[in-house]
């Protein structure tokens, strides 16, 4: 049934047929194979989308348009612009420094590629990066989102595993900064080597001025982090702030948005949300199938037989999760693998705390791995463009996250020292 | 062979995990192996309400869940939601194994279940970063995330909570950040989500009993041939008899392991002060489910 | 035939478009709602949670037509853009015909889904029950119709006019 239903949707998807249709087309496809009742195509759609935590995507989203029309994200621009402008490659620099501190705020990926994208990927490709180039960086920056704390996918992986959350959260951190500089560093040099980014820096204002015009622009994160940690609203809650935020600036402050602007805003936005939702809908009645029919549970118990000694059981967790990760959606794949390999990682002595963030970080990965990538497909909602033209520049960055991901899985205290500096055991 | 699926939302390691184990083992060595249960952990088929009504549609053949969201389902269960119904784990037990529980398993045919036993998750605690809570004032202003039930929220206002609902998965956060003060939830909740990491304080309040149960999509049911019938109901009680003797043994447990964890732990308040605290509620409820049928509960031996 | 037929398409479409974007309004601001209440009155309301999750759910498939409409579903198409315009033609039919089955597939189970469902009331909304919001399904399917139907008549792909 398995098989039946991924080569149906390669199938659906070379035949041009759009992603969420194509996923929905195989899962069908797979009822009918299963000989189970197509009542589960409609509940398990639902299922997918009635979850709070999901309501983040299309506030954020909304947020990100309210920012862009009231004048929000060109402030925030300058600002970082008259930061790291100067050197060649500064804006995608910018973009990757500003996703990380907007992962503080976040807990989700693909809300963190929607509120971003919707200031970068356009000031991108108006500094002359091509449009498949910005989709693929945001997309790969966003993976911060649930890495650097808060992260759903690791309370997930705490809850299921029965490993520390707030360990998990603090265990975040190294791993976190280590993607961040890699993915500076291989911007830079990545944008030395193909000349792209010599003027970044042209009309840069003074950093002084440009703090000052992005003042209120800058209060946001600000107000947003100070009310999670504040203990005001949740982070699904800070996406409604955010809206408010935005359109208070906007309108009252600024005086950007007119009005009858509201109209075109809230269109644009509802019609990104929709689409990114829908795929989600499809595929998690897709995983739902999978997992039914044990797939995943399979996978662990054969990879506990195979591998024999702790260096090879990590390599070869993670070629099965980033396999894996390719075609599940990560929280989905969280919930079945964390608690079949957690105990197999620990009976060869890797910690259980480690070993989320490994998880965590390849099953991240699959948000940006073709077919099935939530980053993916919402950087290329944000920039319009189709799914396989993103594929060429985003292989560079799939490699960096990759060479991450080793570093991580081989140097544990990459991970852990933060973690027994406070939980001093 | 016909293979049937039971899903829980909990991990396998705990007393939801050790009923449904049991469950699947005793209904394969009662039919002679002609029925095998298939088990699914850690809502990896959904959530307690997805698989409820998977269970009710017939896309799933079996469900074991707390009754949380039951009444939505079936609402002649929502009367064992009252506060300090069960005077403790032995009175729930004899009430729902007795006459008054079998009434309302009965209760689940007319909406496309079987329900074949009651299990349980064990007595729901309070606990909270503020204060100890010894008596019924201590409860005052304290922002407690609760369930959406409408007893439990009934209830818990009368003792002048904040009555916060939140979805699960950010409860941990909300806690950790002081978004809310408290949650409510049976020791293996508690212990399992690492609350104890978030809240200093535990009240052992007892307040509301959680039971389980094991749902069994009808049609399927009624397919069966009388003994294999009884070979499911028997495997359930069996299932019942393994998570009993599991819960008892976090109880027993959890308060040292949770002390250990450094939690505060209060195990010797006086239950009647809570109860008279709730008066006016009560009241309420016995109006909403009759004060027969309330009594007919609380003197039941 | 087709003039009428786009007319009375733009509509339904638009009418649902519009439908969607209130319901991702009230939804931000019940959102906005709920953190008054808690944290400002210190009285939350059980049903504002259910009710953001519902609008939200609403409001996918109450514009997932004008997605159809406008050709701005996310797809791969290599194919699409390295075909000839005769084949080009074919492929929209496939996109058309597989679109319809999904929607089809959405109306008929969709509807028995809310039906079947609607026994059990909303968690947080007692007086509601959970055919309400089950319906987006079979209506959201229903009200693509339209929408995929125009896409073919008269093709637009945003998707594709708008990348480089
Ligand atoms: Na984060
Ligand atoms: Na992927």
């Amino acid at each position: 049934m398995s098989i039946v239903m991924i080569s149906t949707m390669a199938l659906c998807f070379a035949l041009s047929i759009s992603v969420a249709v194509s996923i929905g087309l195989a899962s069908i496809l797979g009822i009918q194979v299963a000989n189970a009742s197509m009542l589960i195509a409609v509940k398990e759609m639902f299922g997918a989308i009635n979850k709070f935590p999901l309501a983040a995507i299309p506030f954020f989203i909304l947020a990100g348009n309210l920012m862009e029309t009231g004048g929000i994200s060109r402030r925030l621009v300058e600002f970082a612009k008259s930061l790291v402008g100067g050197v060649q490659g500064g804006l995608p620099m910018t973009c990757v420094l500003t996703c990380m501190i907007f992962a503080a705020v976040s807990g989700s990926s693909v809300a963190t590629t929607f509120a971003i994208g919707a200031i970068l990927i356009p000031a991108l490709i108006k500094h002359g990066y091509p449009t498949s180039y910005a989709a693929a960086l945001q997309a790969t920056s966003a993976e911060l989102g649930v890495i650097i704390p808060p992260s759903i996918p690791m309370i997930l992986y705490g809850v299921s595993a029965e490993v520390s959350i707030g360990e998990l959260f603090i265990a975040g951190f190294g791993p976190g900064l280590l993607i961040s500089g890699a993915l500076m560093l291989f911007v830079w040099v990545y944008c030395k080597y193909k000349g792209w980014g010599k003027h970044d820096g042209d009309g840069r204002m003074p950093f002084g001025r440009a703090l000052l015009q992005a003042g209120w622009a800058l209060l946001m994160p600000v107000i947003i982090l100070g009310g999670i940690y504040g203990g005001v609203f949740t982070p699904t809650e800070a996406s409604a702030v955010a809206v408010f935020y935005a359109l208070v600036v906007g309108m009252l402050i600024y005086r950007e948005i007119k009005p009858r602007d509201l109209a075109a805003v809230l269109k644009k936005s509802a019609m990104s949300s929709a689409v990114i939702m829908f795929i989600i809908a499809n595929a998690g009645l897709f995983a739902f199938l999978i997992t039914r029919a044990g797939v995943p549970d399979a996978i662990g118990r054969w990879l506990q037989e195979v591998l024999q000694t702790p260096a090879l059981f990590l390599l070869g967790v993670n070629v099965a999760l980033f396999l894996i990760g390719m075609f599940i959606e990560t929280s989905a794949a969280i919930i079945v693998l964390g608690p079949i390999l957690a105990p197999v990682a620990q009976h060869f002595g890797v910690d259980p705390v480690h070993f989320g963030l490994i998880m965590v970080v390849n099953l991240a990965l699959g948000m940006i791995t073709p077919p099935f990538g939530v980053n993916l497909f919402a950087a290329c909602t944000v920039a319009r463009i189709s799914l396989d033209r993103i594929v060429g520049h985003l292989l560079p960055f799939v490699g960096v996250i990759l060479v991450c991901l080793l570093v991580i899985t081989y140097v544990p205290q990459l991970s852990l020292f933060l973690r027994d500096l406070v939980y001093a055991r | 062979q016909t293979t049937m699926r039971i899903s829980i939302s909990t991990a396998q390691n705990s007393h939801q995990g050790v009923a449904i184990d049991t469950f699947a083992k005793e209904v394969e060595k009662r039919t002679d192996g002609r029925y095998k249960v298939q088990t699914f952990y850690n809502g990896a088929l959904g959530g307690e309400r997805e698989s409820i009504e998977a269970v009710q549609l017939g896309t799933q053949e079996l469900a074991f869940s707390s009754t949380g969201p039951v009444p939505n389902f079936v609402p002649e269960t929502k009367i064992l939601d009252v506060p300090f119904l069960f005077r403790d784990k032995a009175h729930a037990r004899a009430v729902l194994d007795g006459p008054i529980g079998q009434d309302l398993l009965a209760k689940f045919d007319a909406k496309g279940f079987k329900a074949l036993a009651w299990a349980e998750n064990g007595f729901r605690h309070m606990t909270n970063s503020k204060r100890d809570v010894r008596a019924p004032e201590d409860l005052k202003g304290l922002k407690l995330r609760t369930m959406e039930n409408p007893v439990h929220i009934a209830a818990y206002k009368g003792f002048g909570i904040i009555t916060t609902p939140m979805a699960f998965p950010e409860v941990f956060t909300a806690l950790q950040q002081g978004t809310v003060d408290g949650q409510e939830n049976p020791l293996p909740v508690i212990i399992s989500a690492k609350f104890d990491q978030v809240q200093k304080h535990l009240s052992l309040t007892g307040h509301v009993y959680s039971p389980c149960i094991f749902v069994m999509n009808k049609a399927t049911f009624d397919k069966l041939s009388a003994q294999d019938k009884q070979a499911f109901i028997d495997a359930a009680k069996e299932g019942t008899r393994a998570n009993r003797a599991r819960v008892d043994e976090d109880d027993a447990k959890g308060v040292a392991d949770l002390r250990a964890k450094g939690m505060t732990v209060i195990d010797d308040l006086d239950k009647s002060k809570f109860v008279a605290a709730l008066a006016p509620v009560n009241a309420q409820f016995e109006k909403d489910f009759g004060k027969a049928n309330l009594d007919k509960i609380r003197n039941y031996k | 035939m087709k003039p009428l037929f786009l007319h009375l398409e733009r509509w339904s479409t638009g009418a649902s478009m519009a439908l969607a974007c209130a319901m991702l309004g009230v939804a931000a601001s019940l959102g906005m709602f709920q953190i008054l209440m808690r944290f400002v009155f210190e009285e939350p309301a059980e049903w504002t949670e259910v009710l953001i999750r519902f609008s939200l759910i609403w409001m996918v498939f109450l514009a997932i037509p004008m997605a159809f409409r406008q050709g701005a579903m996310v797809s791969v198409d290599v194919l699409y853009r390295w075909s000839p315009p005769p084949l080009r033609r074919v492929l929209d039919w496939v996109v058309c015909v597989a679109a319809l089955i999904l929607c089809a597939v959405l109306i008929w189970w969709g509807f028995d889904y809310a039906r079947r469902g609607g026994v059990q009331t909303m968690a947080g909304l007692e007086s509601l029950s959970m055919f309400w919001a089950y319906l987006a399904l079979p209506v959201g399917g229903l009200l693509s119709i339209p929408g995929i139907v125009g896409n073919l008549l008269d093709p637009r792909r945003q998707e594709l006019e708008t990348a480089q």
